[in-house]
């Protein structure tokens, strides 16, 4: 197309007008990066949470074990009159640790409580 | 300029065109807010496809003609463009700026798109005439039909 002077000196004329500058582009790669940066915090959270809930499931456990742990009871054959005549005949130096030993597993402990054992037992 | 794209060379693109974008994007909405929207989705778009277009000014203007065109479909929005504000206006140059933005609010939008591609597109009749999918000559007659319009519209405005 051809254009006279006339269109060239309006060309000209509107090209001393400048278009606007749109805003600045917005980054979404920047976003992503806060968006990974966010999951692998809320990651590492949630593992620690689940250590810290595992950490305290295995000291409960433990617990529990130390709690329900019971004085193994003198059996039959330990506190048998045959068997304690032949133990005082074989070792009479050692009887009465014998004794001792089975006794606390035996007998209530008299000494706990405000029962009248205990107060026997203090006197 | 076909090749891998980068961040930078994706705002060296924005800085380069996106003022005659949105120029143009404005021009067709009437709206220079809905106008920088379509513009960022345009170039983030393009930001995804990770991949520089081989004639970057003609995809960039056609992409944001067909964005602009669904915004307009979708919004049924008019083309007024009353009050809105796309050029430059340096001082002393203030009335003759808005007179020109009044002029261009007078254009049918068929000859009004092929002046802003043209004039601040910077771009040839057979570009423009690539962008718009019509026939040059087509492109041609509608811009020798705007120019003659406007001088008549800035000969009655300056009277």
């Amino acid at each position: 197309m051809n254009l006279d002077r006339e269109d060239e000196k309006l060309e000209s004329y509107l090209r001393q007008f400048q278009a606007q500058i749109p805003g600045p582009l917005p980054n979404e790669r920047k976003p992503q990066k806060v968006r990974i940066a966010a999951l692998a915090a809320i990651a590492a959270l949630i593992l620690l949470a689940f250590g810290i809930i595992a950490l305290r499931e295995v000291r409960s456990r433990r617990m529990v074990l130390v709690k329900t742990r019971v004085e193994p009871q003198p059996t039959a054959a330990e506190v048998s009159m045959i068997r304690l005549s032949r133990f005082a005949e074989q070792d009479p130096g050692s009887l009465g640790a014998h004794l001792d030993s089975l006794s606390p597993r035996l007998l209530p402990d008299v000494r706990s409580g405000k029962g009248v054992l205990n107060h026997l037992a203090r006197e | 300029m076909a090749g891998k794209l980068t961040y930078e060379d994706v705002q060296d693109l924005y800085r380069e065109h996106g003022p005659a974008l949105l120029a143009y994007g404005t021009n067709m909405l009437g709206d220079r807010a809905a106008a920088e929207d379509v513009l960022h989705q345009v170039f983030l778009k393009l930001l995804a496809t990770d991949r520089l277009p081989a004639e970057p000014r003609p995809y960039l203007f056609k992409a944001v003609r067909n964005r602009a065109l669904n915004a307009m479909r979708s919004s049924a929005r008019l083309s007024s463009l009353e009050g809105q504000e796309w050029l430059v206006k340096p001082q002393g140059m203030v009335e003759a700026g808005l007179e020109i933005e009044q002029v261009m609010r007078d254009l049918p939008e068929e000859q009004r798109e092929v002046v802003v591609l043209r004039i601040w597109g910077e771009m040839t009749l057979a570009e423009v005439a690539l962008v718009l999918d019509v026939p040059e000559n087509t492109v041609a007659s509608r811009y020798r039909y705007a120019l003659n319009r406007m001088r008549a519209l800035l000969k009655e405005q300056t009277k």
